[in-house]
């Protein structure tokens, strides 16, 4: 009974709110929320206490539940009314991708003639014209050379679906193809403008150092490089001011070459000074900014690295940007694959500007050697171990400086990581033949390893710790290393980076948005073309990188070998109060942060002005040791081994390989150290493994004859006493330094 | 039936005669879900690897590929990514590849998801690039004096 009253109050109320409240929208959705053009979507709602809604636009008068299929063209505000109840919903139609346009500026030409190709789209977001180009503007122009009839395809995709235009090109056989004529050079600031006369077909430019030319002899001349397959005008970039170039040139046609034409020749002169708007950043280039690198009294000299190619090996660089196109070396640069968009390259272009951004341009920031020359090689973005091993020897007699940001093992594993043996056959090529046999320069980042929690080490990895690299630690501006940065026996010098006290470097980005720098984020330049937090041995590499431009731009006979004297005995002792300081038996300090201390730009330039080559390379292999003794656990002594060397013929030790053969079932708890005349080399320390994400157990690394690397004997005699100690500091395991053996590198 | 498939995979491992578990590092026990090292010779040492148990590899990467993958595996995810190989770490990957036979193996440094990872894309002998990949670059490596496998792997940028 009093169920049916209380049902009858209810009903009577529901019908007094309906009358009298507002309406309510339980509900009102757009599903999907966005649709491409020609799609549909579908409008639902429901609402209480109302007869019927309204939804506008488009829809109009529906009942007050329901749903309702809409296909607007562009984004629509839908709004729904009911008895004073509103509410709205967007629903956005992203754009019909549309080719616009796609023309070929004529659909017959003859092998290699110059055919232009423009487009226009709209509502792309990424472009390709195949065959040849997997990444293109989305409206743009592009300039094609094809030797046989080609039909050429422009994809592009966007939200809105793909869409794709094709334009053929006839090729038909070439008549009179004839000699260039009136071949002119008109320089410009590391500039060459090369212009010619031809009636027909593409070009090849033969260009040198040196007058004279001949095409059978133009690759042995000094600079000698033939450009295949141009048109005029070619511009060339990245050449040195006050030097004089020359150069003929031939008409080609599919297989056909003419002779080549008259000699021309021209000499890049510098332009106006215009001050860079962000050199005013870069602490690591100021006198007063903190443990710079000392380079303004160089500069002011003429020291900067005018003319010096440095291979920036890396993702891929904007080679367009606005700062690092004046000193870009024209066609020397490889893409491993083929169309690689510029959008990959943030950490090359950043990398690139630390080296060589152009100064005095008037544009951004500058480059420890501000007018090298750069060229990329993308190896990362296809690293093979044949890419490896070419990306270190392409261009080897051209390339006098190799940049490497990189390493093909992960930072922070602890982990002692063998050498890939085609790179190893790279590197040693290049530092012995490369340069006419004077050595490319190789600065390689030690690893930002060093604050993980397996401690990593700049000599578990197997390229820095290599004897043709150079290994760059990093600091911060306060001279203290960067918490990050490794260390090791092979670290030679250190450079400018981000340390603790968070100030990192001012450099390129790649031009727009797209690169680290959005132009948007909280202490970023609002210029997104530059960034303001490039940091890691990343960072401090490619600062001695520069430097190594500078000493070779005063001295580019010396090998690659007297480069690492240079650098080690013009470093500076930076933040002295650091622990571990010490000095080698040459007097030389050393510290396994710090290697031998900071690079010094003006320093490293004045001892290469004077510096007495080292001549051809010695080298001795000691007998193996053969200790196969027990190593007690947890013990503070370890055991040790003594090799006593002589007549080994290095006077002067410039590096030193250490292959030891240690059997335990925990490597990780081992200490390895070095030690000749007093000098340690610390080349393994304790430190936890990474546990295997499929078993969970921890694993170590195998250490049978492993090469750790030390420089800190440089100068030193490599005859006397080398006594390898190992000290077992964990508890549990015990093992056996089975055998060990050295191989010294230097000169009598 | 599939796991018929899966043992007749896992018995195409190449181990090189004499070869044997890491010394020390942590030995990998028969029931070891890594396996046995493979072994080839590079100069003067024996270079080590092991068939990683959970990444497979996309040798020239596309939409069709990584909808096969994600169709094995469900909970397949993409751990590197280059314009020409994809990662994938899979729950078994021996039962991933033999289900899609053109997946490469990973092989890593030592038996622990930590240590480098690697994909033979190919083989290099005297100097030369061979065509070959997958199990068999390991297998003629291991055989061939003079022939070492040509490794794709991820680069660092530091």
């Amino acid at each position: 009974m009093r169920f049916l009253a209380a049902l009858a109050a209810l009903a009577l109320c529901a019908a007094c709110w309906r009358n009298k409240d507002p309406g309510i929208i339980a509900f009102f959705t757009v599903t999907p929320d966005i649709i491409s053009a020609g799609q549909s979507a579908q409008l639902s709602w429901q609402a209480l206490n109302a007869e019927g809604c309204r939804i506008t636009p488009d829809v109009g008068a529906v009942a007050a539940e329901g749903s309702w299929l809409v296909s607007p063209t562009k984004r629509t505000v839908f709004q729904l009314s009911c008895a004073g109840a509103t509410t709205v919903r967007v629903l956005d139609v992203l754009p019909e991708v549309r080719v616009l346009s796609f023309t070929a500026s004529t659909l017959q030409t003859i092998p290699d003639g110059a055919v232009k190709l423009t487009w226009a789209t709209e509502g792309a977001e990424r472009c390709e014209v195949k065959p040849g180009f997997e990444d293109v503007a989305l409206s743009g122009a592009l300039d094609v050379n094809p030797t046989q009839t080609t039909t050429y395809t422009l994809s592009c995709t966007g939200f809105g679906g793909p869409a794709t235009a094709q334009q053929t090109v006839t090729v038909v056989p070439a008549m009179n193809l004839e000699v260039p004529t009136n071949p002119q050079a008109v320089a410009g600031d590391s500039q060459l403008t090369l212009t010619w006369a031809q009636a027909v077909g593409a070009a090849n430019v033969y260009f040198a150092q040196a007058p004279n030319l001949e095409a059978g002899t133009i690759e042995s001349m000094p600079g000698g490089v033939i450009y295949r397959r141009v048109g005029s005008p070619f511009v060339l970039t990245g050449l040195a001011n006050g030097r004089t170039y020359y150069f003929r040139v031939s008409a080609v046609s599919g297989p056909d070459e003419t002779a080549l034409s008259t000699e021309a020749s021209g000499t890049p002169a510098a332009g106006p000074a215009v001050a860079d708007p962000y050199f005013g950043e870069q602490w690591h280039l100021l006198p007063d900014g903190g443990e710079d690198l000392n380079v303004a009294q160089s500069w002011a000299e003429g020291v900067r690295g005018e003319g010096v190619p440095v291979a920036i090996v890396d993702e891929g660089v904007d080679l367009a940007h606005e700062d690092l196109a004046p000193n870009v070396a024209t066609l020397r640069s490889y893409d491993y694959v083929g169309g690689a968009p510029v959008r990959w390259a943030e950490h090359g272009t950043c990398v690139a500007g630390l080296v060589a951004a152009r100064d005095w341009n008037g544009k951004g920031v500058r480059g420890v050697a501000p007018r090298a020359a750069i060229l990329s090689y993308n190896v990362l973005q296809d690293l093979t171990s044949t890419n490896e091993r070419d990306a270190m020897v392409r261009g080897k007699d051209y390339v006098q400086v190799s940049n490497n940001s990189w390493g093909d093992v992960d930072d922070g594993t602890g982990l002692v990581t063998t050498t890939d043996s085609q790179w190893l056959e790279g590197v040693r090529e290049g530092a012995t033949t490369g340069r006419g046999g004077k050595g490319v320069l190789y600065f390689w980042a030690a690893g930002n390893g060093a604050d993980s929690e397996y401690e990593d080490n700049s000599n578990y990895d197997g390229q820095a710790n290599r004897r043709f690299v150079f290994a760059i630690s990093g600091y911060g501006k306060n001279g203290k290393l960067a918490a990050y940065a490794e260390s090791g026996a092979n670290v030679l010098v250190s450079a400018p980076t981000e340390g603790s006290d968070l100030v990192a470097l001012t450099t390129t980005d790649i031009t727009g948005r797209a690169g680290y720098n959005d132009g948007a984020t909280l202490g970023e330049h609002a210029n997104p073309d530059y960034s303001a937090t490039m940091s890691g041995t990343s960072a401090s590499t490619p600062l001695a990188a520069g430097v190594g431009a500078l000493i070779l731009q005063v001295r580019p006979e010396l090998s690659y070998r007297d480069v690492r004297r240079v650098l080690a005995y013009s470093a500076r002792k930076v933040a002295p109060g650091e622990p571990e300081w010490t000095t080698n038996g040459a007097g030389l300090h050393i510290n396994h942060r710090y290697g031998f201390g900071a690079v010094d730009g003006q320093a490293a330039v004045a001892i290469a002005r004077t510096i007495v080559p080292a001549g051809p390379e010695l080298s001795f292999a000691s007998p193996v040791a053969a200790p196969a003794v027990a190593i007690p656990d947890y013990d503070g002594t370890g055991v040790t081994s003594t090799l006593t060397l002589s007549n080994t013929g290095v006077g002067h030790v410039e590096f030193v390989e250490v292959l030891p053969t240690v059997t335990h079932p925990r490597t990780g708890d081992l200490e390895i150290v070095l030690s000749h005349g007093g000098t340690l080399s610390v080349l393994h320390l304790p430190h936890r493994c990474v546990p295997d994400g499929v078993t969970g157990r921890e694993v170590c690394s195998d250490l049978v004859d492993y090469p750790f690397g030390s420089v800190r004997h440089l100068d030193e005699p490599g005859d006397g006493d080398w006594t390898l100690t190992v000290k077992d500091k964990g508890i549990g395991n015990v093992g056996t330094l089975v055998s060990w053996k050295l191989v010294l590198y230097g000169r009598p | 039936m599939l796991a018929v498939v899966v043992s007749l995979v896992l018995s195409q491992v190449v181990v090189a005669p004499g070869a044997a578990p890491a010394a020390s590092s942590a030995p990998a026990s028969s029931a070891s879900p890594w396996g046995r090292p493979l072994e080839w010779r590079q100069g003067e040492g024996v270079q080590r690897v092991w068939v990683s148990p959970v990444l497979v590899a996309e040798v020239g990467p596309s939409l069709e590929g990584a909808q096969a993958v994600k169709r094995v595996d469900a909970t397949a995810v993409v751990v590197a990514e280059r314009a020409k190989v994809r990662l994938w770490r899979v729950k078994d990957a021996a039962q991933v590849r033999a289900v899609l036979p053109t997946l490469v193996v990973v092989v890593n440094d030592l038996p622990s998801t930590g240590s480098r990872a690697r994909v033979p894309v190919g083989l290099v002998c005297g100097g030369q690039r061979v065509e070959a990949s997958g199990m068999e670059a390991m297998e003629r490596a291991a055989k061939e004096p003079g022939c070492v496998p040509d490794f794709w792997m991820r680069g660092f940028a530091r």
